[in-house]
C-alpha cells in the first residue's frame, strides 16, 4: 500500500498523533486529520513511492496558519537499490532512510532506484548537480538479486564518480544485509571497495559490510522474501547506521 | 505463478496429470488451527448466532461474519517425498485488506522445517498479485525437511488444492515440542494487522518460536468480548495450555469493555480452571491499559496470569515506524509482543 497511496504522519511537539497509510487510494479528498483545538501542528505527507502522483492539493481552513518547517542546512543523501528504495517495507515511514533521518532530525532524499541496475555514475552526477553539500552520504552498493558481473563492472567507476562529487562528506557504503544465499556478489563488492580505498586513502569512505548486520537474528524476523529487508530488518540496518553516524554527525 | 479465471480451469504452465491432487477436506489431518471447515471453507466459530444476538449490532454482526472465515492462525503442516508441490487456491478477495501488505492479508507463508528439532526456517511466501483471486504456484519442496504453510490472515479461501507429484507420500510432519494448544483471542493485531506477511502474525510467530500448536479466535473491529464467544473458544477441541486475550479497543466504548471484560474472564476460567492466562494491554490507548492492567494486578493475587504491556515494551522503539497507523503492529511489534507472549509460556505452561 506504500505503492500506491499517501502516507502521512501528524505530531505535536509531545507526540505522534496520528499515523495512517494508503490515504486516497480509492477516494478523491480525505481528511487527514481534524484537531479541536488551533494547536500548531507537524504534518508528514509522503507521496505514492511507485506511482506517478498527477495532481494532489492541500485544502486548510480559512484562518490557519501555514508554517514552512525549518530546513537543516545538510540533508542526508541516499542512494541504492531495491533495499534503499524500500522494497519490503509496508511503509515509507518504515525505510531505513526515514529511521536515519528522524533519528538525526534532518531533511533527506532518497534518490534509490527499484530494480537492481543503479550502480551508474549519472545518478550520481545528476544529484550533485542539485545536492551540493549533504551531512552524508549513505549508498547501497551490493545486493542480493545484484551479480558479480554487474558489480565488477560498475562499482569502481561509480566509487569514482561518489566520492569526487561529495568529497566534502563522509559517505557510508552498504551492502545489503544478507544470510549467506549469494556470496560471490558481496566477495567481489568487498575486493573493490578495499582496492579503491587503498588506492584513495584520502577519500572519506566506511563500508558496512551486509554480512555483519542481521548477525544472530533469525532471517525470517528481518525478510520479506528471499530478497527483500522487511520492516523489522530496516529498523536494524537503521539503527547500525546510526551508531557509525554518530560518530561523525554531531561536529558537522 | 499461473493466474486463473475459473479453479477447474486446466494449467497451461503446470503439467497437471503428473500431481494428485487433496482438496481441502482431504488435508484435515495436516491442518492446524482450524476449528471448523464447513462446506470446504475454514471458519473459526461454527455458530456466530449467539454472538449476534448478545451484541445485537448490525457492524459487528459483519465484521464477526468476514474475520470468521479468516484462516489467520491455521497452518498446514507435511511431510512429503515430493520434490515439488503445486498450491492451486481460490480467494474471496482480489485485493490486499486495507492497512497491509498483500503477502499478510492473502499471502501463503512457507517455511521448512528440520524434522529433529522443528526447527523452521523461512523458504518463501506467495500470493497473487492484485487483482488476481485464482492462482497455481509450483513450490520446491526442500528435502528430508517437512513444510509448514501459514494460511492468509485477511482472506477467504473459497477453494483450495495441493498437488503431489504422482506416487509420492504425503505424510505427517513431526508433533511440536509442546503437546499443549496456546487459544488466542483478539481484535485486528491478533489477527495479523499490520504484519509484513501472514506468518508474523505474534500468535503465529509464538506458534513456531515456542514450537507449540495455536488456534487464533481473532475478529478485526469485532472483538468485544461476548459471554457467547468465550463459550465458544471454551469449547475448543484441543487440549489447551494456555490462553492470551488480547481484548481492549474493540468495545463500543470504555463502559462496556469495563462491564465485559471481567464476566469474560471468568467464562473462561470455568473451561480453563487452572491455566495460565496472559492479558495483552491496549497500546496507546490509556484506560483500557489501565483497566486491564489494574485487573490484572488485583487476579495475579489468586490465578494463574500474566501481563504484557505494549506501552512499556515498545517504550524505546522507533515510534513512528514500529506501528503502520499509530495502532497496527508492523513485524517489530509483533516479534516484541511474541517474543513476550513465549518468556511468559516458557515458565507458566
Amino acid at each position: 500500500m506504500m505503492v500506491n497511496g499517501i502516507t502521512h504522519i501528524v505530531r505535536n511537539r509531545q507526540k505522534v498523533l496520528k499515523i495512517e497509510c494508503a490515504t486516497g487510494r480509492n477516494k478523491e479528498t480525505q481528511t487527514l486529520y481534524q484537531q479541536k483545538g488551533n494547536e500548531l501542528l507537524d504534518y508528514e505527507i509522503y507521496c505514492p513511492v511507485k506511482n506517478t502522483l498527477t495532481h494532489a492539493s492541500l485544502l486548510v481552513d480559512d484562518e490557519a496558519q501555514m508554517v514552512a518547517p525549518e530546513k537543516t542546512d545538510a540533508p542526508i543523501l541516499f542512494f541504492g537499490g531495491p533495499t534503499t528504495f524500500g522494497r519490503g517495507c509496508t511503509f515509507p515511514h518504515g525505510m531505513y532512510s526515514s529511521i536515519v533521518a528522524r533519528k538525526f532530525s534532518r531533511d533527506y532524499y532518497n534518490l534509490a532506484m527499484y530494480n537492481s541496475r543503479y550502480l551508474e555514475k549519472k545518478y550520481i552526477s545528476t544529484a550533485a548537480k542539485a545536492i551540493q553539500n549533504p551531512c552524508f552520504v549513505a549508498a547501497e552498493i551490493c545486493s542480493i538479486p545484484i551479480t558479480k558481473e554487474y558489480i565488477a563492472q560498475k562499482l569502481d567507476k561509480y566509487l569514482e564518480k561518489l566520492t569526487e562529487c561529495f568529497c566534502r562528506c563522509p559517505i557510508l557504503l552498504v551492502s545489503q544485509p544478507y544470510d549467506g544465499r549469494k556470496l560471490d556478489n558481496y566477495i567481489e563488492c568487498g575486493k573493490i571497495v578495499r582496492a579503491f580505498a587503498e588506492k584513495h586513502p584520502e577519500r572519506n569512505i566506511m563500508y558496512l559490510d551486509g554480512k555483519t548486520v542481521f548477525k544472530g537474528i533469525p532471517t525470517d524476523r528481518v525478510t520479506l522474501s528471499a530478497y527483500l529487508t522487511n520492516d523489522y530488518g530496516n529498523m536494524v540496518l537503521a539503527d547500525r547506521i546510526i551508531k557509525i553516524a554518530e560518530a561523525f554527525i554531531s561536529t558537522i | 505463478m499461473e493466474f486463473l479465471t475459473e479453479f477447474g480451469q486446466p494449467l497451461k504452465t503446470i503439467n497437471e496429470s503428473d500431481y494428485s491432487f487433496y482438496d481441502i477436506e482431504s488435508l484435515k489431518e495436516y491442518l492446524f488451527g482450524c476449528p471448523v471447515i464447513s462446506n470446504g471453507i475454514i471458519k473459526k466459530i461454527e455458530d456466530l448466532q449467539p454472538i449476534f444476538d448478545e451484541n445485537n449490532d448490525a457492524l459487528t454482526d459483519k465484521l464477526l461474519v468476514d474475520s470468521n472465515d479468516q484462516p489467520s492462525g491455521v497452518r498446514l503442516r507435511f511431510l512429503t517425498d515430493s520434490s515439488h508441490i503445486i498450491i492451486k487456491a481460490k480467494l474471496k478477495r482480489k485485493y490486499a485488506h486495507g492497512k497491509m501488505l498483500l503477502y499478510c492479508s492473502s499471502g501463503f507463508d512457507v517455511y521448512y522445517g528440520d524434522c529433529s528439532t522443528g526447527k523452521l526456517t523461512h523458504q518463501t511466501v506467495i500470493a497473487p498479485n492484485e487483482p488476481n483471486d485464482i492462482f497455481a504456484e509450483k513450490l520446491y519442496i526442500v528435502p528430508g525437511k517437512f513444510t509448514e504453510i501459514h494460511f492468509p490472515n485477511y482472506n477467504c479461501i473459497m477453494e483450495l488444492a495441493i498437488g503431489i507429484e504422482n506416487g509420492e507420500q504425503l505424510s505427517a510432519a513431526p508433533a511440536y515440542s509442546h503437546n499443549k494448544t496456546v487459544l488466542f483471542y483478539g481484535n485486528s493485531m491478533t489477527q495479523g494487522a499490520s504484519a509484513s506477511r501472514s506468518g508474523n502474525s505474534f500468535p503465529n510467530i509464538v506458534s513456531r518460536q515456542f514450537g507449540c500448536n495455536i488456534v487464533n479466535y481473532s475478529f478485526s473491529g469485532a472483538c468485544r468480548g461476548e459471554l457467547s464467544m468465550a463459550d465458544a473458544i471454551g469449547k475448543d477441541e484441543n487440549e489447551v495450555g494456555a490462553v492470551v486475550i488480547d481484548y481492549s479497543r474493540n468495545a463500543i466504548n470504555l463502559d462496556e469493555f469495563k462491564s465485559r471484560y471481567e464476566p469474560f474472564y471468568l467464562r473462561l476460567r470455568e473451561y480453563y480452571p487452572r491455566h495460565p492466562f496472559i492479558f495483552i494491554g491496549a497500546y496507546k490507548a490509556y484506560g483500557y491499559n489501565l483497566h486491564i492492567k489494574n485487573f490484572y494486578e488485583e487476579r495475579r493475587k489468586n490465578d494463574a496470569v500474566y501481563f504484557v504491556d505494549p506501552d512499556k515494551l515498545f517504550a524505546e522503539l522507533d515510534q513512528v515506524a514500529l506501528s503502520i497507523d499509530n495502532v497496527h503492529y508492523t513485524d517489530i511489534g509483533m516479534f516484541k509482543i511474541a517474543d513476550e507472549i513465549c518468556k511468559i509460556l516458557s515458565y507458566s505452561m
